[in-house]
Formats: structure tokens, sequence, C-alpha cells
């Protein structure tokens, strides 16, 4: 890490704002603050994994969402059989999503360009429709979820160790993505996003490296999904929309896509900016309040149209740019 | 020399583009430590024979045996791991790193696997060690941290040999290596290639014959897919139908 | 075996069929000639569906509605070409994506903001409202004519691109832009033709697709991804790959699903197959996919490149 760089300072306090947000929640009577922010920080861990096939990889995935829906749904089916132990229910999404993965990813990977952006989409489908007519397991309108997940020591049912348990989970991604990037898969990775032509030419089976490194991308998002199921005490096929999906890569092109930070600062600038056109009510005109707030996804796909016209580095990626001081 | 001992047999190679036959039953061999040249008029199916060497393009027809192995049906990587490195005529590098970081990569690749996670790859002396030796070979010993963006044409082509050697190759396929090089360079190039010709095998595809006549032990002529000569230097700058071939192109002047 | 109960469900596959080839073959046209993946598209069908209901609740006329549908759509789209889509042809395909993903939110809000969230209907029209005898069944005639129109519309596709120069310009530049302008067409021209002609074709869609179903907010996204499919089965770019791949998408999630069913209950016990049944059911289309792309990656008709 380096601390001469403005990029390091940026980072740091965003995770020290992260870290005193209960205090703050508590402070000013506003629980909701704890709620808005672990959903920020399980986006942002979402989004950093999608970052690592996107940014890195330079694979497009618009179907990362059905990971998301993996983890919730590992909550949602083995609560609903009575087991309630949290690492169980981790354990067992995990490996479905290293199944789930694997199969997908062996198709995927081959391919590239626009074929790949619609095959991810299409499988992400696949798996919402299947979650749909899983009446079973509540269908279309998902499940509630009585009680969150055991994890031993940790009480999860308190909203501030559930919040500090996301928090622990996505710092340790940040540590894991980053020893990924620079060591010699990420290298590879990187290649393969560089130049693939020249990376098969100098012996390298890009095949192999991507379909590890979607693996270990979509295995992350399992981990979000299982702390999305645990926040919302719900596990719905909504959670693998699609839309979920372009939203994630939105918060990765937002926050600077080649850079490992990136996605936290877009899921962050993302989920706010969401929170303030739907809710916010700054007493202005009503008649204009009442429209952002009723159509604010409208705003929503104006906001997404610029950021891709305009965007060169995304938020943090231009504090990455700048010279250290 | 005998058949058995020649490093790359190619035999009877015919590709086919829709009614065009780009590369028409050529037979061509290449020895361990010979440098054998590739020349011919644009459009003659140079880069197409090339490319089915290395593996981008599958041939419709015929054999290519490298150091007793058939390579027909086999991919870029299973080439490239057997020991044939590829030097691009448009310089195929990763255009968002340092020299060295490219170099590093192409380092890397010669391992068994890179499935090696937390250790970080650029402090990584075995890769570092041997890249810097393949960049200072090649002249860029000074610009190990420029930024591929911030480097000259003539340098990519040096980078792009260095990456190529640095895959440690048996075989060189070297696509123009002097493409879009001043005078300067060129010699410069030339003489690199020169004084590491004899630890490889090299097949040259070029249109500079100043090179050809500097380098090549054997050169072939390749016209419109086929070979109509193949000789020493001396032997194919006399041949009449060569010289006809060429008659029109600048190339006749060289000659 | 149920013959009549067959035969309706190979009439419902064709009408599925005939439904998404109208959807398809614009989506796969615009991206053979322009490279450019819109999937704004389905809001182009609910807006066809949207301007259709109104016209034929004032007007009392099904043809009329059609009409308009058609004609708003086309314009629509040709404003939407030339003013924001222009843009993006040479940006990346995920750009793309994300750009039209922003055009449909706006769309849906914009819809909802004009009509509510509530559903319209349109009424089959009159004419269409029995049913007509086929293979000894009476099949809603509606449905029929959607199958009519459908065919309809392939022919004149096929006529369109193999016997006119917008057709022969098509076939050049699929694929290869820089052909267009080498044959002295201007290109921008045939891209705005080539998109608005989709536009149109999205709008009858949604015109057509009216009175079966709700014409609501949102109603265009799940028709897409089926869309998508046929397109991703079919060939990229070819309008013989959208037909066909508009068949047999419309087969196997129509037909399939119900003999699927059929063939589970068979070999499993009653509860068993009703409750995977219609999960394996909904799934089929995107295995035959997976399959597809296995096999044959360029999709099973892929444009003809000389």
């Amino acid at each position: 890490m380096d601390f001469r760089h403005p990029k390091t300072w940026f980072a740091a306090t965003l995770l020290l704002a992260f870290a005193l947000m209960p205090a703050y929640a508590l402070l000013n009577g506003q629980p909701y603050y704890l709620t808005l922010f672990s959903r920020i920080m399980i986006y942002a861990l979402a989004a950093l994994a999608l970052n690592f096939v996107l940014g890195f990889g330079g694979l497009a995935s618009l179907g990362h969402a059905l990971y998301l829906g993996i983890g919730a749904y590992g909550v949602g089916i083995l609560q609903f059989h009575d087991i309630t132990n949290g690492w169980l229910q981790l354990g067992a999404a995990l490996i479905a999503g290293l199944l789930f993965a694997t199969g997908v990813g062996a198709v995927v990977v081959r391919l590239s360009g626009m074929t790949f952006i619609m095959i991810t989409l299409a499988f992400a489908q696949m798996g919402y429709f299947l979650a749909v007519t899983l009446k079973y397991y509540g269908g279309e309108d998902g499940r509630a979820i009585d009680v969150r997940s055991a994890m031993g020591l940790f009480d999860l049912s308190n909203n501030t160790v559930l919040y500090y348990f996301i928090f622990v989970c996505l710092v340790a991604a940040l540590w894991l993505f980053s020893r990924l990037i620079d060591s010699r898969f990420g290298m590879v990775l990187r290649g393969c996003k560089s130049n693939e032509r020249r990376m098969l030419a100098l012996g390298f089976p890009a095949y192999r490296y991507k379909l590890v490194a979607y693996v270990i991308s979509a295995l992350a998002c399992v981990l979000a999904g299982f702390l999305l199921a645990n926040l919302t005490k719900y596990s719905s096929p909504s959670y693998m929309q699609w839309t979920v999906s372009a939203d994630l890569i939105i918060m990765v092109i937002l926050g600077g896509m080649s850079t490992l930070f990136g996605p936290v600062v877009g899921a962050t600038t993302f989920l706010l900016l969401e929170e303030l056109l739907s809710s916010y009510k700054p007493g202005l005109f009503p008649g204009v309040e009442k429209l952002v707030n009723e159509h604010w996804p409208a705003l929503m796909g104006m906001f997404v149209i610029a950021v891709v016209l305009s965007s060169r580095q995304g938020i943090y990626g231009y504090v990455a740019g700048m010279r250290r001081r | 020399m005998r058949e058995a001992d020649k490093l790359l047999k190619i035999r009877g190679l015919v590709k086919r583009f829709g009614g065009l036959t780009a590369t028409d039953h050529i037979d061509f061999d290449v020895e361990p430590r010979e440098v054998h040249a590739v020349i011919g008029p644009n459009g003659a199916g140079k880069t197409t024979f090339i490319s089915q060497i290395s593996g981008e393009l599958q041939a419709d027809e015929g054999s290519i045996v490298f150091a007793g192995r058939e390579l027909g049906g086999t991919g870029v990587p299973y080439r490239a791991r057997a020991g044939l490195g590829r030097s691009y005529q448009v310089s195929q590098i990763f255009r968002d790193m340092t020299a060295l970081q490219n170099v590093m990569l192409a380092t890397q690749a010669t391992a068994k696997h890179s499935f090696s996670f937390f250790r970080p790859a650029a402090t990584d002396q075995s890769l570092a060690g041997p890249a810097r030796e393949a960049l200072e070979l090649t002249g860029l010993g000074h610009r190990l941290h420029a930024l591929t963006s911030d480097m000259a044409h003539g340098e990519h082509r040096q980078l792009e040999l260095a990456m190529t050697l640095a895959t440690r190759p048996r075989l060189l396929l070297l696509d123009e290596p002097t493409a879009g090089m001043s005078q300067a360079e060129s010699g410069d190039m030339v003489k690199l290639l020169k004084r590491i010709k004899s630890d490889y095998a090299v097949i040259l595809v070029e249109h500079d014959m100043d090179a050809v006549f500097a380098l090549a032990d054997r050169v072939s002529v390749l016209v419109y897919g086929c070979i109509i000569a193949t000789g020493t230097p001396d032997e194919i700058r006399l041949n009449p139908a060569v010289r006809e071939a060429y008659l029109g192109d600048q190339e006749a002047e060289a000659i | 075996m149920n013959w009549s109960l067959f035969a309706v469900q190979l009439l419902n596959s064709f009408q599925l069929g005939a439904l998404l080839f109208l959807l398809s073959a614009g989506l796969t046209l615009v991206f053979g000639i322009m490279n450019f993946m819109n999937l704004a598209h389905g809001s182009l069908y609910m807006v066809g569906a949207y301007v259709g209901a109104v016209v034929a609740a004032r007007s009392g006329s099904f043809v009329l509605a059609a009409a308009a549908a058609i004609a708003f759509t086309l314009l629509a789209g040709v404003l939407i070409e030339r003013t924001l889509l222009r843009e993006l042809y040479a940006r990346s395909h995920l750009d793309q994506v994300l750009c039209t993903f922003g055009l449909i939110l706006i769309a849906n809000e914009v819809v909802r903001y004009i009509w509510g969230p509530f559903p319209l209907s349109i009424s089959v029209p009159e004419a269409l409202g029995g049913t007509i005898p086929l293979f000894g069944q009476n099949y809603p005639s509606y449905r029929f004519a959607i199958i009519v129109a459908g065919l309809a519309v392939a022919l004149g596709m096929y006529l369109l691109i193999n016997k006119t120069r917008l057709g022969m310009l098509i076939r050049a530049g699929s694929g290869n832009a820089d052909m267009v302008s080498a044959l002295g067409a201007n290109i921008k021209l045939v891209n705005t033709a080539v998109f608005a002609v989709g536009a149109g074709l999205a709008g009858l869609a949604g015109l057509l697709v009216g009175p079966l179903v709700s014409v609501q907010p949102g109603m265009g996204e799940p028709i897409l991804i089926l869309t998508l499919v046929v397109i991703i089965i079919g060939g990229v770019g070819s309008v013989r790959g959208a037909f066909y791949g508009a068949l047999i998408v419309g087969l196997v999630d129509t037909t399939g699903r119900i003999y699927l069913q059929v063939g589970l209950q068979q070999l499993f016990e009653r509860s068993i197959a009703q409750a995977i049944g219609p999960a394996i059911a909904s799934m089929l289309i995107y295995v035959l996919m997976a399959v597809v792309l296995a096999v044959k990656p360029q999709g099973l008709f892929p444009v003809k490149n000389g």
C-alpha cells in the first residue's frame, strides 16, 4: 500500500467511515443507516467480485446476480428445512455456486464480446426462472427467513454484529483480491484482457485461467448473497434479476474499472444516489419531489447513460490516476 | 541432413478460403540452426503460411511435424509450449503495462502453470531476472519501466522480439521483424538477429532484402501460395523465375 | 397420444414463434449490420402495445391501432437512432448494453407516468373473435391470425433482403460496415432504415400480443430475453436464423413444456412431477441454447460470409 498516494487516503477514509457508521447511526438515532450501509457494503463486495473478471479479466458478465441468488437461497432453502447453522448454509451455497459457476463458466468463457454478454444474461435468467418455479421455496415472491444464520460466536440477529461481520467480509475480500490481482494468476488474467492473442502465442491456455477467475468471482458473489439474505431476512428471485447484474456493472464502471477499490466507491455512490432519489425530501417543489420519488428509476436510467457516455476512469480511477504527493 | 533430423517438416500444406487457395501444397523444412527466409510479393500468402505453423489457422490438408511431433489439430498454446515462438508483423504487446511487465509475462509462460494466487509476481526475481536479460539483449535495458504507450514504434518491435525470445523457443517465427522501422533501426535489428541466430532455428518472413541477405542460410520464394524456388540467397538472386515474379515490384530493384 | 391436444400445442408454438420472429428479425439485423445490441428493443415492443391499446380504445378500430403502433415505433426508432444510438456504434458492446439498459428504465417510467402502473387491455378485434377449425380443433382465429402475420412478415423480409437494393446492402454489410460505403450507399441512411424496420416490427409484435397479455410497464423485458435466446440459437445477424430460431424456441417453450410435464408424470409420482416439472420446463430453452453454443457457437443458421 502506497501511503504517499491520494488514492490510499481516499480508500482508507471511506473504509474508516464504514467502520464508524454504527456509532454515527446510534448517535443520530437513525438505525436505518445501519441497514443502508450494510446493503452498500454487500453490493460493494459483489461489485468487487465482478470487477475481478470484468475490470481485470475483460469478461463482461451480465449474469453475476445469479450467484447473489444462490447465496441467498442457500440461506432460504436450508432454513426452510430447519438448518439454521450459518456455516452449513454458506458451505452449501458455495458448493452450489461452484457447480453452477463451473458449468456456466465452461460454456461461457470460450466466447467473447456480445455473445458472452448475452449468454451470461440468459443463464442468469435461467436461474431466475428456476427460482420462480420452485413454488416450494416461495416461487416468484420468495420467502421470508425467520431467523438469521447462526454463526457460532457471531450473533447475526444483532444488527450491529451483522454490520461488522459484513465489514470484515468486505475487508477480507479486498485483501484477497489485492493478492490475486498482483499474483502470477492475476497477471495472466490481466494479460488475457490486454491481448489474449499474445497470451495464447506465449503458451498460456487462456481458457483455463479465465474459467478459474470466473469461478472465484462467482464464489465471492455467493458470499455477498448469503449476507444479503441475512440482512433482509428474505430470499427472493428478484435478487437474480438481470437488472441487478446491470446495476453491478454500473457500480464497477462508476467507481473505476481497473482499480481494486473502485467498485466500493461505485457501489456507495450508486446506492446513495438511489436512496436520495427515491426517498429524500428536501422540501423544495412538492410536485417535482413526488415525481422524483415515484419515478426515480428514470433518473437512474439517465444517470447510467451519462456515466457510460462520459466515463473514462471512474471516480476512484480518477483519484488513482493523480500524482502522488 | 537426414529427413529425421529436420526440426520442422511441412508436407503438402493446403489452405483454402472459399474459392481461393491461399496455400497450395507447400513442402517446407527448417533445420535446427538455420535461418530459412520466406519472401514473396504482397498477397502471396506469407502470413497465412506462418499462421498455419503457429496454429492460429488450421490447415485443410498436409502435415506439420515439429521435433518429431505432428502439430495438426493442436492449438496455439500447445505449439508455443512445444517450442514455437512467434513474433508478429503488427506488434502484439500489452499496451497498459511496462516493458518489464510485458516480458515478465512471457517468462512466466515458461513455468509449468501460473496457478499461484498469493505471492506478488512483480517482485519475483525468477521472472524479473530473465525478463531483464531479454530486454537488455534487444536493446531495451534502459526502458524497463517505460509504459508501452510511451514507447516509439521501433521500441515496440524490440519489445515484441524480447517477448518472443523470453519464452525460450527452439524455432522462431519472425513475421517481418523490421516492419515500420527506419534504416538505422532495421540495421540494429539485423545486427541483433545475426548475434542470436545461432541459438535458434528461424523462419524469417521479410520484405527487407538487406535483412534477408544478411541473415538467411536458405530462402524460399512464395508466389500465389506456391513455393516457386528454394536455395541459398545467391541462387535465389539469380533465379530467372524469381526475377520474373518480382518484375515491377520494388524488391526487383533490391535483388 | 392425444392428437388434438398436440395439434393445439403445435399451433400455439407457431404463434409464439411468429411473435418471436417479429422481434428477433429486427434485433438480429441491427446487430448484424451495425454491430449494435439494442436491449431497449423490448421497450419498443411495449410502446407498440401501449400506443395500440390507446388507439384501439379511442377509435374502436384494430387496424387503425396496428397502423398507429407501427408508425409510432418506427418514428420513435428513427428518433432514438439519430440522437442517442449513433454515439454508441463505435463503443464497446458493454457500453451499448448499459446505455440501452438506461433507456429501458426511462421508458418504463415514462409509460408508468402517463398510464399508471395498472395494465391496459386491448380487445380482440371482432372479425377475429371466433374460432377457426384446424386439425379437427376449433382454434382461436386471432392466434391463427398472428401466425399468418408472422409468415407474411417472413415472406416480406425474404423479398426485402433478396430482391431489393436495401436488402443487397444488408447482405453485403452484414458484419462489414465498410462494405456498405464501398458500394456507394449512405451508411447512415441504411443504419437508420434498418433500425426503423426493426423498431416497427417490434411495435407490431407488441400490438399483436396486446389482446393476449397484460399491457403494462416492464412487459418488454421477459420477451427480450427470449428474443436474445432466439438470436443466439439462430445465429446473430441472420434473419433466416431468426426465423428458424423463433420456430425452435416456440416449439420447445410451448410443446416442450407440456410434453415434459406429461413425460415426467409417467416417470414420477404426480406431486414430484408437479414440483420439478415447471422448473425444468422453464430451463429447457436455456439448456438448448447452451447445447447449441457448445456444438455450433456461431448459431444453427449463421450468416454465410464469402
